[in-house]
């Protein structure tokens, strides 16, 4: 596959992945750009991959985890933009994207993951190069964090990847 | 107390915050020019040092040559020297009779890489680097084998799980060869296997590997500095740059040929007709609006057959050029392997 059919194919999802990663649309074009410049650069080795989103999606996991750590920089909003800003925190009025926003950044991976992406425990703890024990405790501490009810499908999903 | 369906349902809700795609493609190939710039200044600076290193070196490595062969277990009976390589040559292949085909060659300046298949459907990996460009350092948890006359090293590790479905063990073998190329052969297939193919492995006289688009003549300036040729998909890739002491930016052309379907040519002509002949081919040509370094400034699509053709340019290049690029060009099938040949004109001399 060449570089650009994936990229035109697969930018948009990345795009909505980064930006339920980071709550921030900017910063979430910042880092998508970033990694498919990257995954360019070594393009040939990626492409041969079975699945080359799965490997950048990883890609993009770790460049979040990373440019959390490496650049968080306070950013004044000018002014409007401000305005606006104040705006859309009120527009969504939305508790759990809010409490979202407060979790630790592996706390999010793991939700995001697994309740948007649709992985298993087992393949978010390859993606993250953790145990799946270790994902199941991120869970579960988000979950608590979140006030999100543990239900059957929970409990289903921490079976399976058991397996 | 909220539920997962509501956790669910708020993640589509604020993905739908997610920015526009658009200009992403152009940032990134931008990007990638520059990081590909800087390496090729690091490079040329690393060949200086180990060409430097060489000049000392050569006078006592005379004495051991010709080239040894490549085997684990057995010599094999290859000894045709390696000798310098260009960027669209190969150095290295797979004796017949093995079972094994080559589905695809992945050559730059610096490495080789093949991709082969055996007959039961088992793949093997094979990285060549060139001399001075190989970590000497045996990959940590490797054992000590012995490599034809050489020191090799193996190492059996979990396959990354985004190379493969199912978790599986990666077996690889990695040595230096007396002329300094440095071999990586790994396999899912198991140690036993993968020492027994790698007999298989032999080193060539450089020359470029078949393809379907074989290039004639290529505008003054620019040399072929990577090639891919997927046998399996049919399809070849080719990027000619200028050299990098003559420039160091990247002002070149990018060379795809691939099976011209329906989707293809809708993706690249939209449904325009043709704005030239080339050589008897449709083909369209468009100039983009000036971007930024590195984002192509101009295409031109042709097809040829069931072969379509599609070629970027980032450089100066004129129409003119890549009028003379395509109609001094052989084409061959993007369907199948007929009229497939070297690349690019064999070097002179050989």
């Amino acid at each position: 596959m060449h570089f650009e059919e994936f990229a035109t194919a697969r930018s948009p999802a990345l795009l909505r992945y980064a930006t339920l990663l980071s709550h921030d649309p900017e910063l979430a074009r910042d880092l998508v750009q970033e990694v498919l410049t990257r995954a360019l650069v070594k393009w040939r080795r990626i492409e041969r991959v079975d699945e080359p989103y799965a490997y950048v999606r990883r890609m993009l996991t770790n460049e979040y985890l990373s440019w959390r750590r490496r650049r968080r920089v306070a950013t004044v909003p000018l002014t409007g933009a401000h305005e606006r800003a104040v705006e859309q925190r009120a527009n969504p009025g939305d508790d759990l994207w809010n409490l979202l926003a407060e979790l630790p950044r592996q706390q999010r991976v793991v939700l995001v993951l697994r309740y948007y992406e649709g992985l298993t425990d087992n393949e978010i703890a390859d993606v993250m190069r953790c145990r799946a024990s270790t994902v199941r405790a991120y869970a579960s501490r988000a979950l608590a964090t979140l006030r999100v009810e543990i239900t059957t499908e929970t409990i289903r999903n921490y079976q399976e990847a058991q397996l | 107390m909220n539920t997962v369906d509501d956790l669910r349902r708020t993640l589509e809700d604020q993905a739908g915050r997610a920015p526009d795609e658009r200009g992403l493609i152009e940032e990134a190939r931008a990007g990638a020019a520059r990081i590909r710039r800087r390496r090729r200044m690091t490079a040329a600076a690393g060949t200086a040092a180990a060409v430097l290193g060489s000049a000392l070196v050569v006078p006592f490595a005379v004495s051991y040559e010709s080239a040894p062969p490549i085997a684990p277990a057995a010599p094999s009976a290859s000894a045709t020297p390696a000798g310098p390589r260009r960027g669209s040559d190969l150095t290295v292949g797979l004796a017949p009779g093995n079972g094994l085909t080559v589905s695809a060659y992945l050559l730059g300046t610096s490495s080789q890489y093949l991709t082969a298949v055996r007959d039961d459907g088992m793949k093997y990996n094979l990285d060549v680097a060139n001399p001075g460009t190989f970590g000497r350092d045996p990959i940590k948890g490797s054992v000590r084998v012995r490599v034809g006359d050489r020191d090799g090293w193996y190492l059996a590790r979990p396959a990354p799980r985004w190379m493969y479905s199912k978790p599986t063990t990666e077996h690889l073998l990695t040595w230096e060869t007396r002329d300094g190329f440095g071999v990586t052969f790994s396999s899912v297939s198991g140690k036993a296997d993968l020492l027994a193919t790698a007999q298989a492995i032999r080193f060539v006289r450089p020359a470029p590997p078949n393809g379907p688009l074989q290039l004639g003549w290529v505008p003054d300036g620019l040399v072929l500095t990577s090639v891919e040729v997927f046998n399996d998909r049919k399809t070849e890739s080719i990027l000619l740059s200028p050299p990098v002491k003559k420039s160091p930016e990247n002002n070149g052309i990018s060379v795809r040929a691939e099976s011209a379907s329906p989707g293809w040519l809708t993706r690249w002509t939209e449904g325009t007709p043709p704005t030239h002949t080339i050589a008897g081919y449709q083909a369209w040509y468009r100039k983009l609006p000036l971007s930024r370094d590195g984002a192509p400034h101009a295409i031109l699509v042709v097809t040829a057959g069931d072969c379509g053709i599609n070629i970027q340019v980032t450089g100066p290049t004129s129409f003119a050029d890549l009028e003379r690029l395509v109609g001094e060009a052989t084409i061959g099938s993007c369907t199948s392997q007929d009229g497939w040949g070297p690349v690019v004109p064999q070097a002179d001399g050989e």
